[in-house]
């Protein structure tokens, strides 16, 4: 077997998601690193704001 | 259950169901009400964990410039990858500065080991026994690491003059202090695999990632919006958007695709007198050995950027592996540094998948236990054709590795924009800790259902969950 239908006998015996879950799961993969991104962002604020405070 | 405790368990049950009722917690229905307290305790304490992180993370390390040192990072391609992982704990120099990463160099090392020392090995199968030993051989390891980077930073920092005294005190300080913190990750990462929600590690390196995002984006969408009109810019948010959730969909598929080989057992009889046939699965996974080798290569590329920039030795070659530098028409021979990347990806995928996906081994239990695979006979052919499944299914996803690190250093390179660290290996690993918690809430709550069902007017159950809950 060669490197290309090797390849492709690789890919041919994966088991696929279908586009309906792939789309779930990766939008809410998506939302939920955006919201945790954010708050991360926000905690870091806060501290920076709490330390100018004190310092 | 003898005295007050299923009353006092009932009382717990009816407290937990009215917060729950209240709607304080969002992620739950209201068919999952006693499942919600251990959760939510988890989740909160979890998210406290991170907090205490991210404020260790404000705190500098003693004696350090910290101007000089930033403006260090901010011009170096290479640092700026660690600087991400680490979730900008180098460019601040804070305590935790070491953060969680002689700890993961460890694991991996301990891997790696078990195939040198046969008493790791041995370890590995063991069962819970040898888990803990290795474990235990892991915490030992990443302090010595950690000891050795400690040293190797403050004594590169003070030779680099980031340091604003250099007398011995000061250094003895700066490297007490780097190990402390660096034990106090490692604690609380190992707390949060063993009691909360989610692996320690990977919540931590997530963090860390994310915590540049947005001020990623928001320098990317910066470079790309020079003079430009507000509909371009509009246009530029929704394809950074829409170019994100691209990149994302595609690290999910890639997580999602697993080659299930079947697998039936030999007959056996049941308790009510039938024969009943045992079926299973061995799944391989397209990225099976997950960001590892993205992460090998990246370090061994940034090694000898990282030398030169705390020896101030300047080596004409080095420069092939500068990141900045690759897919540029005026210097296309420095693209053989993308090859030499690409390589060591395919490399430690197929190093690591070998670790991890012993064939022989796997085909004497099978044959061991009366499993077959359907169509190959049990013994040598079975582990020749598990062997020809992993090779093509490990080169496929490492190929798609090695084309996620690249986007980045394409963007940059197409786009002319600075350094877009939150692409690439970043995006892998951020998707396969949100799949890995998606995944555990997720059998949590079957796990839960299937025990209240099974319960009779919920006292089993409830019996069951403080069990879980340690009370």
């Amino acid at each position: 077997m060669n490197l290309f239908s090797g390849l492709k006998f690789g890919y041919n015996s994966l088991s696929k998601p279908s586009f309906k879950k792939l789309m779930v799961v990766s939008f809410s993969v998506f939302i939920v690193s955006c919201l945790t991104a954010v708050f991360v962002l926000g905690l870091d604020s806060l501290f920076v704001f709490l330390i100018s405070l004190f310092v | 259950m003898s005295g007050p405790f299923p009353i006092l368990l009932l009382v717990f049950s009816v407290l937990d169901c009215n917060v729950l009722i209240d709607g304080s917690c969002i992620f739950l229905n209201s068919r999952d009400l006693t499942y919600g307290f251990s959760f939510r305790k988890k989740f909160l304490l979890t998210v406290l964990c991170i907090i205490v992180y991210r404020f260790l993370l404000m705190i500098p390390l003693p004696f350090v410039d910290l101007e000089y040192v930033q403006s260090l990072f901010g011009s170096n391609s290479s640092l700026m990858f660690l600087n991400v992982v680490t979730g900008g704990s180098l460019s601040s120099v804070s305590i935790v500065a070491l953060g969680i990463t002689p700890y993961i160099s460890a694991s991996i090392l301990v891997q790696m080991l078990s195939v040198v020392i046969p008493v790791i090995a041995k370890y590995h199968k063991m069962g819970y026994t040898g888990e803990k030993k290795i474990k235990r051989l892991t915490d030992v390891l990443a302090i010595v690491l950690g000891v050795i980077e400690a040293i190797g930073i403050v004594f590169g920092f003070r030779s680099a003059g980031l340091l604003i005294d250099t007398n011995w005190y000061a250094l003895f300080v700066d490297i007490i202090v780097l190990i402390v913190g660096m034990l106090f990750v490692v604690f609380m990462s190992n707390y949060i695999s063993d009691h909360l929600f989610g692996n320690g590690v990977s919540i931590i390196l997530t963090v860390g990632i994310l915590s540049n995002f947005v001020s990623g984006v928001r320098s990317l969408f910066m470079d790309l919006t020079v003079n430009a009109s507000l509909s371009t810019k509009i246009f530029v948010i929704f394809a950074i958007a829409f170019g994100l959730f691209v990149l994302f969909s595609f690290t999910t598929w890639l997580h999602l695709c697993v080659n299930r080989i079947h697998v039936v057992y030999s007959s056996r009889v049941s308790m009510s007198g039938q024969s009943v046939n045992d079926h299973s699965v061995i799944p391989i996974r397209l990225v099976g050995s997950g960001v590892l080798p993205v992460i090998f290569a990246t370090w061994v590329l940034t090694f000898p950027s990282l030398l030169t920039t705390l020896t101030g030795k300047e080596f004409p070659w080095m420069v092939i592996f500068d990141t900045s530098r690759w897919f540029s028409a005026n210097e296309w021979w420095l693209s053989f540094g993308a090859i030499l990347y690409c390589l060591l990806i395919i490399g430690f995928a197929y190093y690591y998948q070998n670790l991890t996906f012993n064939c022989t081994e796997i085909a004497d239990t099978l044959k061991r236990n009366g499993g077959v695979v359907s169509g190959v006979r049990p013994g040598l052919p079975t582990a020749v054709f598990l062997h020809d499944q992993v090779k093509y299914i490990t080169l496929l996803g490492s190929i798609c590795l090695c084309i996620i690190s690249l986007i980045p250093i394409v963007v940059s390179r197409v786009f002319s924009v600075g350094h877009v660290g939150f692409m690439g290996t970043s995006v892998i690993i951020v998707v396969s800790t949100v799949l890995d918690c998606l995944t555990e809430y997720k059998a949590s709550v079957k796990v839960d259902r299937y025990v209240r069902s099974k319960s009779f007017f919920g006292m089993e159950s409830l019996f069951l969950l403080s069990k879980n809950n340690g009370i």
